[in-house]
């Protein structure tokens, strides 16, 4: 089942403000016991008056058959797997086995064992690791019954906070302090990672789950008090019960700075150093002494939840350490972000990092967009407009008159630079969201970057729209004179600046919506051919406008080279807006040119029947293509390739089949040597400030992509010629498509060609 | 999430090959006048697979309202005929939540729950089921038929691609499990034609 259901019920249920009293004096499972129904509750509402209609209601539904179904048209799917089953074990949180007991019976003024307090202190470590992996805190964190003897009631000051409650500052047993300090510590750290992550974009459940169940995670206590507490338990402490202080101690340290934008030295260092932790905590688990007596799945009941008691999640050490080691390398990498060089960087920046595999955990990924969005100051010290016209002067408006920031001081309404500040403003109030968007996006769990891009993409093609309107508008006020040139169009030709800019963001992002599908294997393998030459003509398609968006610059360029008058820094923005447009060229180049091979190689697999497709019985290939295109069926630009086109364009009827193959050897070729030459580019040359060695290391992926496609290809062609040859009507070879993960680069799925005897 | 999922035929493909199935496998339409018979043992088939139960109220929600696009199969060898498997689904108008979608409102079939019992997987009993879904629900005016199922449930994954069905997205940690899962889609007219004379 799935899950959201019951705990959005479950959170509904518990904020109804019903008279505690007469509900909860019942003893448990009184149903069974009683027949007499209990008084009804009375509720607690101003201007209600509550009339007991029991017996109206149990008269009605005697006229009902059994099963009978009485609703309303707004009691929906959601509303039926939320509902429960009183009594039955697995739905009624209240039902209890014969002999159990509603409470744990659990001594909290029993002494313990150091090897006792390493057991614990590391079993909570694998359940905050789990938390971290989505599980929920009911079933991790919270089943510690001294997790719970903390929280439970919620204490305002540390002196509410001993385990056994006639104990005091004095007679603590050093054991108790150790174990205190560290759930302090612990909890408050759950208490900052929690509220970071709920600040940022994540999806419950799917996610993360931060929901406390009523619980706080100490905000009332204040941070100080903690790391004072640890560390003078510190003191008092050594060996690995020390080693496990200092590393909460710090742990805590860091989440709590790592909000910072301003320190990001201090903060790569501070989870570096806090990695040189582990290795000894690590070493030292066989040390500990597992309590499981200490933890239990039944504190559940207690928290603010309607269903059953769900199992401990049991997270293994190693799984742990291993989260928590990706948690610190991931951490001191994200907080790289706060570099700025250049709009394009961040975003390579942003999707690399995104791309780690595994994918950064949701505490990183939000501390990310906290980094890059928090309060709608970019990475802590920029304005949206500086990004978003960087972006734009480095793409289709470098050194241009309409981002020149004089313009907003001219008062005089009809000058025409008050009327480019005015229209430009209009177009960044626009573009900016859905231009902050892409970044937001491709923050998100993988999936979810290719679902929402399948939504917003329709956004882009309005944005392209309205973004014509205000080019047109403003070459009223810039006075551009268009190029006249009669082998293209006896009509004058304009920039289109901002329109073009639009256009180059959605061929980007339907681009990655059909990469990101390669990926997450939505495609079945005789899919595949039809999804890359659909890769390589959006490719193609953006590499064409930026030939046409390169025009406008080089000509711009061309007006100011000679003037002196320009000064050095509009020759640098035209410099950096060619070199960008020049690499993303190659860059589209490169991946038309594998799509395109891959494309032929697919077809020549299907033709040789290595691919099989499904029967299908129920669907055409009519309606497949249009679910499959289906985010780009309303899609004005670039146009949607009709149904037969489409067809005819994937199969190639006319083309032999070693010319197919001859054609994607050579397509291959092609894309290796783009791979190769993008492979030597500096950081600058390539947008990857910041995030350079990521870059490499994903475009050298995508050359090996690029090799294994060749020999797959020379592989299919020997076995087709050697068929020929020997009349033969048996290909000597199958194929295997690799997983994701499996092959060298998750957007370009190379098949394996296996030779058979 | 527009609305809550159930999960899918984890239990629809074979696993192992098992006793012979009886000659004649007998499908039949449920109906509300079975449910004393046949609810409680398609209760048990269902739940087999899942880590937690639905409540009664979930199964009728689908049954109560959309019975005929429930089958079940039966061994009428054994008195009363056993039950072997069963598929329930739903059918209703779906409105995209997008205002730009090319099928802003669909007749869309929903295929809730699928289950054939261990010794009589492998035999077609969840594909014919599937099918006779299908095309009850192609009968009555749908235009497309969804389900979810889970990422690593290859044989669920054969079954429907088999008759036509493409994965049109993958839900991220969709199962209380953890495990994610793909939405699988069939469209069974043009999209030009979709929402134009679906009956409800």
């Amino acid at each position: 089942m799935h899950s959201n259901a019951v705990t959005g019920v479950t959170s509904k249920i518990a904020d109804f403000d019903l008279d505690n009293d007469q509900i909860n004096l019942e003893p448990p499972g009184f149903a069974a016991y009683n027949s007499e129904p209990p008084p009804a509750p009375k509720l607690k509402s101003a201007g209600i008056v509550s009339l007991d209609i029991t017996e109206q209601f149990v008269n009605a539904a005697k006229q009902l058959e059994l099963g009978e179904l009485v609703k309303d048209p707004h009691f929906t799917l959601f509303e039926s797997v939320g509902a429960l089953e009183i009594m039955d074990p697995k739905m009624d949180s209240g039902y209890l086995q014969a002999g159990e007991t509603m409470e744990d019976d659990y001594d909290f003024s029993q002494l313990l064992l150091p090897e006792e307090i390493i057991g614990i202190i590391d079993q909570l470590l694998s359940h905050e690791m789990a938390w971290h992996m989505g599980h929920p805190l009911a079933q991790t964190i919270f089943t510690s019954l001294y997790i719970d003897r903390i929280l439970d009631p919620c204490p305002i000051s540390l002196e509410q906070t001993y385990f056994d409650k006639s104990e005091s500052c004095e007679d603590e047993p050093l054991m108790h302090q150790v174990l205190r300090a560290y759930c302090l510590g612990l909890l408050k750290t759950c208490g900052y990672v929690n509220q970071r992550v709920k600040s940022e974009h994540y999806y419950e459940e799917e996610d993360f789950v931060t929901h406390t169940f009523h619980r706080s995670l100490l905000e009332n206590i204040d941070h100080e008090l903690i790391i004072e507490l640890l560390e003078e338990t510190i003191e008092r402490s050594q060996g690995c019960i020390g080693l496990r202080l200092g590393f909460r101690a710090s742990f805590l340290e860091i989440v709590e700075a790592a909000d910072s934008r301003t320190s990001l030295e201090q903060v790569k260092t501070m989870w570096t150093d806090f990695q040189l932790l582990l290795p000894g905590l690590k070493s030292t688990t066989k040390l500990g002494k597992p309590a499981p007596t200490s933890f239990s799945a039944k504190i559940q009941r207690k928290l603010a939840s309607t269903v059953p008691p769900r199992p401990i999640v049991q997270v293994s050490q190693e799984a742990a350490f291993d989260q928590l080691e990706r948690l610190c390398r991931d951490g001191a990498v994200a907080v790289e972000v706060l570099k700025y060089y250049d709009s394009h960087s961040l975003m390579t920046f942003v999707s690399l990092f995104q791309a780690r595999k595994p994918q950064p955990s949701v505490y990183i990924r939000t501390l990310l967009q906290h980094y890059i969005f928090g309060d709608m100051i970019m990475l802590g010290n920029m304005s949206i407009r500086q990004v978003l016209d960087d972006d734009l002067s480095t793409t289709v408006l470098p050194a241009s008159q309409l981002l020149d920031r004089a313009n907003d001081e001219v008062e005089f309404p009809n000058d025409p630079r008050f009327k480019m500040a005015e229209r430009m403003e209009l177009f960044r109030s626009r573009a900016a969201g859905s231009f902050l968007d892409i970044l937001r996006t491709i923050c998100q769990n993988r999936c979810r970057i290719r679902r929402t891009l399948c939504h917003t993409i329709a956004d882009w093609d309005i944005l392209q729209l309205d973004a014509e309107e205000l080019d047109m508008q403003l070459r009223e006020f810039t006075k551009e004179t268009p190029v006249r040139d009669r082998e293209i169009s006896d009509e004058p030709i304009y920039s289109f600046s901002l329109s073009s800019w639009a256009y180059f963001y959605k061929l980007r992002q339907m681009e990655w919506i059909v990469q990101m599908g390669f990926e997450l294997e939505v495609y079945q393998p005789d899919e595949l051919a039809t999804m890359y030459y659909y890769l390589q003509y959006l490719a193609k398609t953006r590499s064409r406008h930026l030939e046409r968006i390169k025009g406008f610059n080089f000509r711009g360029f061309n007006a100011i080279r000679n003037k002196k008058t320009a000064g050095d820094a509009s020759h640098d923005e035209y410099t950096k807006a060619l070199t960008f447009v020049n690499f993303s060229t190659m860059e589209a180049a490169a991946t038309y040119g594998l799509a395109d091979s891959l494309s032929c190689l697919f077809t020549v697999l299907d033709r040789l029947s290595l691919i099989k497709p499904p029967p299908r019985p129920y669907s055409s290939d009519q309606m497949r293509y249009e679910l499959r295109l289906k985010p780009f069926l309303l899609i004005g630009l670039p146009e949607l390739i009709p149904f037969t086109d489409l067809t005819n364009a994937v199969s190639q009827p006319s083309e032999s089949t070693l010319s197919l193959l001859k054609y994607a050897a050579e397509a291959a070729m092609a894309a290796k040597r783009g791979f190769e030459v993008l492979s030597k580019l500096s950081a600058q040359e390539a947008f990857c400030q910041g995030s350079h060695d990521s870059w490499i290391k994903n475009v050298k992926d995508c050359l090996k992509a690029c090799i294994f496609t060749g020999i797959s290809i020379a592989t299919v062609k020997k076995a087709v010629e050697g068929m020929d040859k020997n009349g033969s009507k048996e290909l000597k070879i199958r194929v295997e498509i690799p997983k994701t993960g499996k092959g060298y680069h998750d957007w370009w799925v190379v098949p394996k060609i296996i030779p058979v005897s | 999430m527009s609305s809550p999922s159930i999960s899918n035929s984890s239990s629809a493909e074979p696993q192992s090959k098992e006793a012979a199935l009886p000659p004649e496998v007998q499908y039949i339409q449920y109906s509300h006048t079975l449910e004393k018979q046949y609810l409680p043992s398609i209760r048990a088939l269902i739940s087999k697979d899942l880590s937690e139960p639905y409540s009664i109220y979930v199964y009728r929600f689908f049954l109560y309202q959309w019975g005929d696009l429930c089958f079940m199969a039966l061994n009428p060898t054994t008195t009363p005929p056993s039950l072997l498997g069963v598929i329930i689904s739903k059918l209703e108008p779906h409105n995209s939540a997008l205002p730009s979608s090319p099928t802003p409102t669909t007749q869309r079939g929903y295929i809730a729950m699928l289950a054939v019992s261990a010794a009589s997987r492998n035999h077609g009993i969840a594909t014919a089921l599937v099918q006779k879904t299908i095309e009850e629900m192609r009968d009555r005016g749908a235009d497309e038929v969804v389900l979810e199922t889970e990422e690593g449930n290859g044989g669920a994954m054969r079954l429907y691609e088999r008759l036509g069905f493409l994965r049109s997205k993958k839900l991220s940690r969709y199962y209380l499990n953890g495990n994610s899962a793909y939405r699988l889609v069939l469209f069974l007219r043009g999209v030009e034609d979709m929402g134009r004379d679906g009956q409800v």
